[in-house]
């Protein structure tokens, strides 16, 4: 052997040689499995291998798409909500705004298993104004359950006439809409 | 299911223990709970009487709020999406809302504050329950009187 030929020894490289295989890539995929004793046995395996990717890969689709979807539903019904809050923020403002009506906070309680609405808006506020905020909170719910198909139980607390009892009000309503950034 | 005798009864019953301790002013949450369990025997007598009540603009047949849901389902209406979690009062509520909106109002300020007065906050002062007390649970009987043909009474004094 001369010395040019040891050199082109050397340099091979099997890809290059596997070009005149139309499906050069199974032997790389081939070689993933250890041990196969015939040609029928790296079909068999090599089948196998291709169910098994397929139905990962089917699998880690299915997952990714409920995550997607669960995702969609979980922004759909924490925008439900904020809509309906902010809109009757938006409402009370314009129609019942004096200086003795006041939203002081917006509280909810998500929870995602049953999409329940329950919003707790703590206001200042004389009876008159109450009792227009309570009309108002009625023609919302009866809105949402028209147009959006939810029923929304919007309750109040009017902080004028009670000492609100925070650590109870936290427990059952932990979410507090950012009423700052709206003003 | 109750009657409407019976719902009557309850609500007499409720309204005259109502009458009993109001003006000492000693239980004032008591005052706001006792007239919201007396106003939802006059709405229940009012949905037992009519029979028919309508679920955004359909009509339905039931003589109590506790069939409501199932009703929809029965007259293949669609439930409401997160119809799960749903308590009596607010199939009771979402009937009002709809169906006796002259009442409404009234019957929601004494559905939130009852509550407010049993879960949030039991210590009210005289104003508080004189504001609202006394005339929303009067505009509710007379409501039923003139409506429904009861004889509801109350003297608060």
């Amino acid at each position: 052997m001369t010395k040019n030929m040891e050199n082109r020894i050397k340099t091979y490289e099997p890809s290059k040689v596997s070009e005149d295989f139309s499906n050069f890539l199974i032997y790389p995929q081939l070689n993933l499995f250890q041990g196969p004793q015939n040609i029928e046995e790296l079909v068999t395996n090599f089948i196998k291998y291709k169910e098994e990717k397929a139905r990962k890969e089917g699998a880690e689709e299915t997952v990714k798409s409920i995550i997607t979807a669960i995702r969609q539903e979980i922004n759909n019904y924490i925008g439900l909500i904020t809509k309906i809050v902010d809109f009757v923020y938006e409402a009370a403002s314009k129609k019942i705004g004096s200086a003795d009506f006041k939203v002081e906070e917006i509280r909810t309680n998500f929870c995602f298993e049953t999409r329940a609405i329950n919003v707790l808006f703590i206001i200042d506020a004389n009876f008159d104004n109450e009792f227009s905020f309570s009309l108002l909170l009625n023609e919302v719910e009866k809105t949402v359950l028209q147009r959006e198909g939810f029923v929304a139980d919007m309750l109040y607390i009017n902080k004028k006439k009670v000492e609100l009892d925070y650590n109870s009000i936290n427990s059952d309503y932990p979410y507090l809409r950012n009423l700052e950034k709206k003003n | 299911m109750p009657s409407d005798i019976q719902h009557t009864a309850q609500s007499s019953h409720n309204l005259s223990f109502l009458e009993s301790f109001y003006s000492t002013y000693k239980f004032n949450d008591w005052s706001i709970t006792v007239a919201f369990y007396a106003a939802i025997h006059i709405v229940e007598n009012a949905i037992f009487c009519r029979k028919k009540i309508t679920y955004l603009g359909k009509e339905l047949t039931i003589s109590h709020s506790d069939e409501f849901f199932g009703a929809i389902g029965r007259a293949n209406l669609v439930l409401p999406k997160n119809q799960t979690n749903f308590t009596h009062h607010i199939a009771r509520n979402i009937i009002v809302n709809e169906n006796f909106p002259d009442i409404a109002g009234h019957f929601d300020l004494l559905y939130t504050n009852s509550r407010t007065a049993r879960y949030r906050q039991y210590s009210w002062d005289k104003s508080n329950v004189e504001f609202l007390v006394k005339p929303t649970i009067k505009e509710i009987i007379n409501w039923s009187n003139k409506n429904l043909k009861t004889n509801f009474q109350l003297d608060l004094k």
